[in-house]
């Protein structure tokens, strides 16, 4: 049994009341539509800048990695300097011409040696602290640098024996 | 060519206006009038407001319905959500008190019951619960399993509460009589 006469007119929405519901239910649904789009345009605008970040974060750690690839080559050109002092003291056993007349120039480079060895000594037990590390590098390769100069120039002079 | 309902509601969840508002059309009055019937201390502003909630409701979480109910049965289902949000914000009696209840209540003489328009009067006696199984099924034609999804209680509920009601009017349909006479 489905009851057909159950509603009166009084329950029935007018066409005015559903007209009204109609524009408002319109109404609220463009307004969610437009919120909708503003999260999406501000989602965007989160995205590009997230990816200008991302971008920038890929370029600082190039250049760090970078800057870490060629400390090491400047680390392995000071290993080279050193090995080759090394060689070279092993090989020149500070045998000095007694012969030549240059006798205090030999002296004053090799209180120069001895004071660039001193240097590098400083350098090195410094080298413990994380501070200006990269600086301390420079300064040691440019020591060794020195030093190798100096000991190839007395070769070059005669000033040792080989 | 006519679209079925299915289809309607397959355009309206890619935002067509007209899917919109041919789903409206279609579903308004029925849900009006009876919302009118259940929510009957409102005024028809009130019960205007509750229906239009309960439709920008439906339409904006449109893309959740997945056709597992008919679309009335859901769109009643979140009209009557709106009316208990409502009832107890303003503290009136509310549905879930006596929804909460388990029936295994069968009415004997539940065939000799025959509808009376002067019955209507009577169903604003009962609770709004009885009141809304009754119009859901003997006027809208719900089955008591929809009726059970409507309202959110078991069908069986819906089914004893369906059977009090009738029960209740009968006999007050029967006192009413012995007193005119």
């Amino acid at each position: 049994m489905k009851i057909s006469n159950f509603y009166d007119d009084d329950d029935m929405p007018s066409m005015e009341a559903r007209q009204r519901m109609w524009n408002r239910i319109s109404q609220s649904l463009s307004t969610k539509k437009q919120a909708h789009f503003f999260i999406e345009t501000r989602s965007f605008f989160y995205g590009m800048v997230a990816s200008v970040l991302i971008t920038l974060c890929g370029v600082g750690l190039y250049s760090t990695v970078g800057g870490l690839v060629s400390s090491e080559n400047e680390n392995k050109e000071t290993e080279a300097y050193k090995t080759a002092i090394r060689e070279f003291e092993k090989v020149v056993p500070s045998k000095i011409s007694l012969q030549s007349n240059q006798y205090e120039i030999i002296q004053d480079k090799k209180q120069h040696i001895a004071m660039i060895d001193k240097e590098i000594d400083k350098v090195n037990k410094e080298m413990s602290s994380p501070e200006f590390a990269e600086l301390r590098r420079i300064t040691l390769r440019q020591l060794y640098h020195t030093k190798l100069s100096i000991i190839l120039s007395m070769i070059d002079n005669g000033e040792m024996e080989l | 060519m006519k679209m079925s309902e299915k289809e309607i509601i397959e355009k309206a969840k890619k935002g067509n206006n007209k899917a919109f508002s041919e789903l409206y059309k279609t579903h308004v009055t029925r849900l009006y009038r009876f919302m009118k019937q259940c929510g009957s201390r409102y005024s028809n502003d009130e019960i205007e407001d509750i229906v239009q909630r309960a439709f920008v409701k439906a339409f904006t979480k449109i893309d959740t319905f997945e056709h597992t109910s008919s679309f009335s049965t859901w769109l009643f289902r979140i009209a009557m959500n709106e009316l208990r949000s409502d009832m107890r914000r303003v503290s009136l009696v509310t549905l879930e008190a006596i929804a909460d209840e388990i029936y295994d209540y069968e009415d004997e003489h539940a065939d000799e019951f025959v509808w009376n328009m002067a019955m209507k009067e009577m169903l604003n006696e009962l609770s709004d619960i009885k009141k809304s199984v009754f119009i859901l099924y003997e006027v809208e034609g719900y089955s008591h399993a929809e009726i059970g999804h409507i309202l959110g209680m078991e069908e069986s509920s819906s089914r004893s509460l369906l059977a009090r009601t009738k029960q209740f009017l009968r006999k007050r349909w029967i006192l009413s009589k012995e007193i005119d006479l």
